[in-house]
C-alpha cells in the first residue's frame, strides 16, 4: 500500500495510539509490574521497596489465619453474588420476555440497579438493616442485627452486591432471549412440549453462550467488590467481611504494609486469572451451538 | 384417517380488519392440500390456526370430528415444518429428530428405532450426530422434515419448507416430497407463494388473496378452469394475458372486439362460450384471457387445425426467449406485455412483425366489474 | 376441557345441532378468554412483585428522604412518611459541602468520558483502518489489560501518584481512567463493519486522517458513542475506591465519598443521610433513563453475541 514500505517506517498509526497506550503504561503496564515487584520486599511508611524479602510475603500470607479466611470469605461471597445476581437478572428477563402492556417500565426497573453507586446503594441498605428502624427487621418481626452479625453480615454484603449486578444481568440475558429464534417455541409447542420443559430444554441452553460470558463477567466484579464493604462493614464483624481487595485496602492503607497488600494483589489477579481461563477451556467443552 | 374441516374461520386483528375470512374447506384423509397466493394473503396465518399458533377469531375448526378450535397445539396431533426449519440449535439432529417422542415418553428403544428409520428415509443418516449449525440448508430442511413424520402425526403442516432454498435443491426436494406424501399416506396441508410448487405437489389447491378464497380446485382444473381474473393470472407462467375487450355481434355472430380500435382484432366466439357471452355479458365491456400457450402464429394455428375464424393480431415481437423445447415470444399492447408460447421453429426475431391467432375454444372472459370468469364452472364432487 | 372435549368427540361434527355448537363455542370462548386473562394478569402481577422487590430499597430511601427524623424512629412499621419534608435534603446540603461533591464529580466523570471517547475512537481507528507492524500483537496487549483486575494495580497507582504530588487534584482522579481496554474493542468491532473501501474513497478525496475520524466516522458511529458515553459516565460518577484513596480535602471530593461523611456523625441523621444519597444518585438514573436505549442498542448490537 505505501511506496517506502520496507526502509521507512510509517510513524503516523502509532500516533493514534500514544494517548491511549501511554495511559495503559503508566497506570496498568507499570503498577502491574511494579505490583510484583513490590510483592518482594518489605516497604517504609512511603511505600519505597526497602528489605527483598524474596517470597516471604507471600508465604507469611498463605500461612496466616487472617489471610486463608479472607480467602475463604471471598469465596464464598462471591458464590452468592454470582448466583445471586445472576438468578435475580435471569427471572427478570423471563419475566420481561413476551411483551404485555408496560414492559418498557419495567424493563427499566429491572436494568435500573446498574445506574446506582456501590456506596449509595450500601448506604440504603445501612437503613434497612437498621436493627431497631429498618425495614428489613420491622417487616419479618425479627431483631437481628444483620451487619454486626458475623453470622450474616457477609450475607447481607453479598445480597447487595447480587441486587446492584442484577441490571446488567438482566440486559445480556434479555440480549440472550432475543437471540433465540421464535419459531423454535413455536416447534416446540406443535411437538407437545410445556412451558416447562421449553424453559429447560430450549431457553437455558439457547442462553448458554450470554450465560457462560455473563458468569465470567460476574465473577470477576464480584472479586472486586468494594465501596460496600468498606461503608457497612469495614471488613467485620470478626473479619466475617474482610474479602480480599478490602484486606488489600486495609494492609496498604491502614498497616502500611504495602509489600504485603502488593502480594495479595497478585494472589487476587492469578486466582481470577485461572478462573478465567478455566472457564474459557470449560466453554469449548461444554457450551452448546 | 384424517379429516379436517374448516367453517367459516375468520381471522380478526383489529376490530373489522381481517387477515382470513369465511375459510371454508373440507379436507380428505390423505389429500396433498396447497394453500397459494401472494404474500399477505392470509395463507400462513390459515396455516398456523390450524396449528393452534394463532387463535380462531370466528368459525370452526374440526379435525376427525373434534371442535379444535381451543385445544393446545400440543392436542391436536399434528407436526409442522417451518420456513425457517425451526430446528433446536442446541441439539444433534439425533436430539431434533426424538425431541417429540421424548417429550411424550415414548420409550427409548422405540425412540432409537424410529430416529434411524426415519433418517434412512431421508438419508441423513450419516448426520445424527451434528448440530444444526453443522448442517447445509438442504440438509436443515430433510432434519425438519423428518422430525415432522416421525410423529406420525394426523397431517403435516408445512409453511413454505422450500423457500430457503436454492432453484435446483428446490426441485428435488419438491420430487422427494411427492415420493414422500405416497410413501406416508398422510394429509399434506402445505402454504407456498410459488404456483409451479402448488401445481406440481397439490391434489388440490386454495388460491387465496387478501384473506379470501379465491378457488379451491384440482391442479388441472385450476389451470383450465379459473374462477376469476385473479386466480388465473396467478396460476401459470407465464402468466395468461389479458386484454381489455367488449363483447358485440355481427350478422348473428357473437364477437370481442380487443380494446376497440387500437388493435382492431376480433375474435369470433362460437358454440357454448358464444351462448355464454350473449347471455352475460352483451354489449358490456370485459376481460379477455388467452394463455400463450393458446396463442399460434399463422403455420402453427395451420398445422393444428384450431379454429381460426379470428383475424390474426399482428404485432412486434419486443422480446423473445429461446428455451429449446418451446420459444416464448413477447409483444406489448395495451400497455401490458403479452406472451406467447411457440414451437422452437419459430424464428421470429426481437424487432420483427409478427401475426398471432388464438384459439378461440380456450378464451377465458372476465366480467369488468366481478372479475368472475363466465364460462367458470364449480366442479360438483 | 375435559368435559367439553367429551361432548365434541361424542357427539362429532354430523350430529350436532346448531345450538349445542353455539353453546359449546360460547363456552369454549369464555374458557379461552378467562385462560388467556389469567395467563396475562399472572404474567403482570409477576412482574409487578419483582419489580417492587428489585426497586424496593430506592423506593424506601426515597420515602425514608421525605421523612422528618423523628418519624423514622417509632416501632411500628412506617413505609411512607406521615408529615412528608424537605429538611433532610436542606440539612444535607448544609452539613456537607454536597454542591461541591456533585461539581467534582460533575468535572470528573465528565472528563472521563470525553477523554475515554476521544483516546478509544483513536486507537480503535488505527486498529480498524490503519497498516502498521505489530497491529495484532498490540491488540492483543490491549485485550490483555481487561484481565488485569484494577484492584490489582490500586497500590502501586496510589504510590506513583503519590510520588508524583499529583494527590487530591483534579487530574489525578481523571488521568489513570482517560482509556479503557473496553472503549477500544467496543469502537473497533463497530468500525470493523465498515468497508475498508469507505476509508479509502476519503483518503482519495483527500481526506486526512483526522478528518475522516471527525466528519465520517464519529458520525456513523452516533449509537457506540452513546452507550459508550452512558457507561462510562455511570461508572466513573459511581467510582468509589480510587477517589477515596487519592482525595482528602472537601475540595477535591467525589458525592460518593462525600455522601459517606453524612453517614459517620450521628444515627438521629439518618434520615438526611438518605436524602443526600438520594441527590446523589439521581444524576446517575437520569443519565441511565434517558441513555438506557442508546446503552442497550450500542453495547449489544456489535459486542455481545449469543
Amino acid at each position: 500500500m505505501n511506496t517506502g514500505k520496507k526502509k521507512k517506517l510509517n510513524w503516523t498509526p502509532y500516533c493514534y495510539l500514544i494517548p491511549c497506550m501511554l495511559v495503559f503504561a503508566i497506570f496498568l503496564f507499570y503498577p502491574f509490574f511494579k505490583t510484583i515487584y513490590l510483592s518482594l520486599f518489605l516497604t517504609d511508611r512511603m511505600g519505597q521497596a526497602k528489605i527483598f524479602v524474596g517470597m516471604q510475603n507471600y508465604i507469611d500470607l498463605l500461612t496466616s489465619e487472617s489471610f486463608r479466611n479472607s480467602l475463604k470469605v471471598t469465596l464464598i461471597f462471591v458464590v452468592i453474588v454470582v448466583i445471586g445476581g445472576m438468578l435475580l437478572g435471569l427471572i427478570a428477563a423471563v419475566l420481561c420476555n413476551k411483551a404485555f402492556p408496560g414492559i418498557r417500565a419495567f424493563s427499566t426497573a429491572y436494568a435500573l440497579p446498574m445506574a446506582i453507586a456501590s456506596s449509595s446503594a450500601a448506604m440504603i441498605f445501612q437503613i434497612m438493616l437498621h436493627p431497631t428502624v429498618g425495614i428489613v427487621n420491622k417487616l419479618t418481626g425479627l431483631d437481628i442485627n444483620w451487619l454486626n452479625d458475623p453470622d450474616t453480615a457477609l450475607v447481607c454484603v453479598a445480597i447487595l452486591t447480587a441486587w446492584l449486578n442484577s441490571g446488567i444481568n438482566f440486559l445480556y440475558f434479555s440480549a440472550g432471549l432475543g437471540n433465540i429464534d421464535e419459531t423454535i417455541y413455536e416447534r416446540a409447542s406443535v411437538d407437545g412440549a410445556s412451558g416447562v420443559q421449553q424453559f429447560f430444554s430450549l431457553t437455558l441452553p439457547g442462553l448458554s453462550p450470554i450465560m457462560f460470558y455473563t458468569l465470567v463477567v460476574n465473577i470477576i466484579q464480584a472479586f472486586q467488590s468494594f465501596g460496600q464493604i468498606k461503608i457497612l462493614t469495614e471488613g467485620g464483624p470478626d473479619e466475617a467481611t474482610n474479602v480480599i481487595v478490602y484486606s488489600i485496602y486495609r494492609d496498604a492503607f491502614f498497616n502500611y504494609r504495602f509489600g504485603s497488600a502488593a502480594a495479595q494483589s497478585v494472589i487476587l489477579f492469578i486466582i481470577i486469572m485461572i478462573i478465567t481461563l478455566i472457564m474459557f477451556r470449560l466453554e469449548k467443552k461444554g457450551v452448546s451451538y | 384417517m384424517s379429516e379436517i374441516t374448516l367453517r367459516n374461520v375468520c381471522k380478526e386483528y383489529d376490530k373489522g380488519h381481517f387477515a382470513v375470512k369465511d375459510f371454508n374447506l373440507d379436507i380428505q384423509d390423505k389429500e396433498f392440500i396447497i394453500f397459494v397466493g401472494p404474500s399477505g394473503c392470509g395463507k400462513s396465518t390459515t396455516l398456523r390456526m390450524i396449528a393452534g399458533l394463532e387463535d380462531i377469531s370466528d368459525g370452526e375448526l374440526w379435525i376427525d370430528g373434534d371442535l379444535c378450535n381451543y385445544y393446545e397445539p400440543k392436542d391436536r396431533g399434528l407436526s409442522m415444518v417451518f420456513q425457517n426449519y425451526a430446528l433446536y440449535p442446541n441439539m444433534t439432529v439425533y436430539g431434533n429428530l426424538a425431541y417429540a417422542l421424548k417429550i411424550r415418553k415414548v420409550p427409548k428403544k422405540e425412540i432409537d428405532e424410529r430416529v434411524h428409520k426415519v433418517a434412512k428415509t431421508l438419508e441423513i443418516e450419516h448426520l445424527l450426530d451434528r448440530k444444526p449449525a453443522a448442517l447445509s440448508g438442504g440438509q436443515k430442511q430433510r432434519v425438519a422434515i423428518g422430525s415432522a413424520i416421525i410423529r406420525k402425526p394426523k397431517a403435516f403442516l408445512m409453511d413454505e419448507p422450500l423457500s430457503n432454498l436454492d432453484a435446483k435443491l428446490r426441485a428435488q426436494m419438491r420430487v422427494e416430497l411427492a415420493k414422500l406424501h405416497e410413501e406416508l399416506e398422510t394429509t399434506i396441508i402445505y402454504v407456498t407463494h410459488d404456483q409451479t410448487e402448488a401445481m406440481t405437489l397439490g391434489t388440490r389447491i386454495v388460491v387465496m388473496k387478501d384473506g379470501v378464497v379465491q378457488q379451491v380446485e384440482a391442479p388441472i382444473q385450476l389451470y383450465n378452469n379459473p374462477a376469476n381474473l385473479f386466480v388465473a393470472g396467478f396460476i401459470g407462467s407465464p402468466s395468461m394475458n389479458f386484454f381489455d375487450a367488449y363483447v358485440g355481434e355481427e350478422e348473428g355472430k357473437v364477437v370481442v372486439y380487443l380494446g376497440g380500435s387500437e388493435l382492431g382484432k376480433k375474435v369470433f366466439l362460437r358454440g357454448e362460450k358464444a351462448e355464454v357471452a350473449r347471455q352475460r355479458e352483451m354489449n358490456k365491456k370485459v376481460v379477455l384471457g388467452i394463455r400463450p400457450e393458446d396463442v399460434y402464429d399463422y403455420k402453427e394455428a395451420k398445422e393444428r387445425g384450431i379454429h381460426m375464424d379470428t383475424q390474426g393480431l399482428e404485432e412486434t415481437v419486443s422480446a423473445r426467449e429461446m428455451l429449446g423445447a418451446e420459444v416464448i415470444l413477447y409483444f406489448d399492447a395495451q400497455g401490458k406485455t403479452h406472451a406467447v408460447r411457440l414451437s422452437p421453429e419459430n424464428q421470429t426475431q426481437t424487432g420483427e412483425k409478427a401475426d398471432f391467432y388464438f384459439d378461440t375454444d380456450r378464451i377465458h372472459i372476465f366480467d369488468k366489474d366481478t372479475e368472475e370468469n363466465i364460462y367458470y364452472r364449480e366442479e360438483i364432487r | 376441557m375435559s368435559q367439553s372435549s367429551n361432548a365434541a368427540t361424542i357427539s362429532g361434527q354430523k350430529t350436532i345441532s346448531r345450538e349445542q355448537l353455539l353453546a359449546l363455542k360460547k363456552e369454549m370462548n369464555a374458557k379461552a378468554l378467562t385462560k388467556r386473562r389469567i395467563r396475562t394478569g399472572g404474567l403482570l402481577a409477576g412482574n409487578i412483585i419483582f419489580a417492587l422487590l428489585i426497586l424496593l430499597p430506592l423506593l424506601y430511601a426515597v420515602s425514608i428522604a421525605f421523612m422528618p427524623s423523628g418519624e423514622l424512629f417509632t416501632t411500628e412499621l412506617n413505609l411512607l412518611p406521615k408529615h412528608p419534608t424537605l429538611q433532610n435534603f436542606q440539612d444535607a446540603f448544609v452539613n456537607v459541602p454536597l454542591l461541591r461533591f456533585i461539581v467534582n464529580s460533575f468535572v470528573m466523570a465528565g472528563s472521563i468520558t470525553i477523554g475515554q471517547i476521544i483516546t478509544c475512537s483513536l486507537a480503535a481507528f488505527a486498529f480498524s483502518f490503519l497498516e502498521f507492524k505489530g497491529r495484532n500483537v498490540l491488540f492483543m496487549i490491549v485485550l490483555a489489560t481487561m484481565m488485569v483486575p484494577g484492584e490489582a494495580t490500586i497500590v502501586s497507582n496510589y504510590l506513583t501518584v503519590g510520588n508524583l504530588g499529583m494527590l487530591d487534584t483534579y487530574p489525578v482522579l481523571i488521568v489513570p481512567y482517560l482509556t479503557s481496554a473496553m472503549g477500544i474493542f467496543l469502537f473497533r468491532q463497530f468500525y470493523m463493519s465498515f468497508p475498508i473501501s469507505l476509508y479509502e474513497s476519503a483518503k482519495l478525496d483527500g481526506c486526512s486522517n483526522l478528518k475522516f475520524i471527525v466528519r465520517i466516522l464519529i458520525p456513523l458511529t452516533k449509537s457506540a458513542i452513546g452507550a459508550m458515553a452512558v457507561y462510562t459516565f455511570i461508572n466513573a460518577w459511581n467510582m468509589y475506591m480510587w477517589p477515596l484513596l487519592v482525595t482528602g480535602s472537601n475540595e477535591m471530593r467525589t458525592v460518593q465519598i462525600g455522601i459517606s461523611m453524612l453517614n459517620s456523625v450521628d444515627s438521629q441523621s439518618l434520615t438526611m443521610m438518605v436524602a443526600g444519597v438520594v441527590i446523589v444518585i439521581i444524576p446517575s438514573i437520569s443519565i441511565f433513563i434517558v441513555g438506557q436505549k442508546q446503552l442497550i442498542r450500542g453495547m449489544f448490537s456489535g459486542a455481545v453475541k449469543g
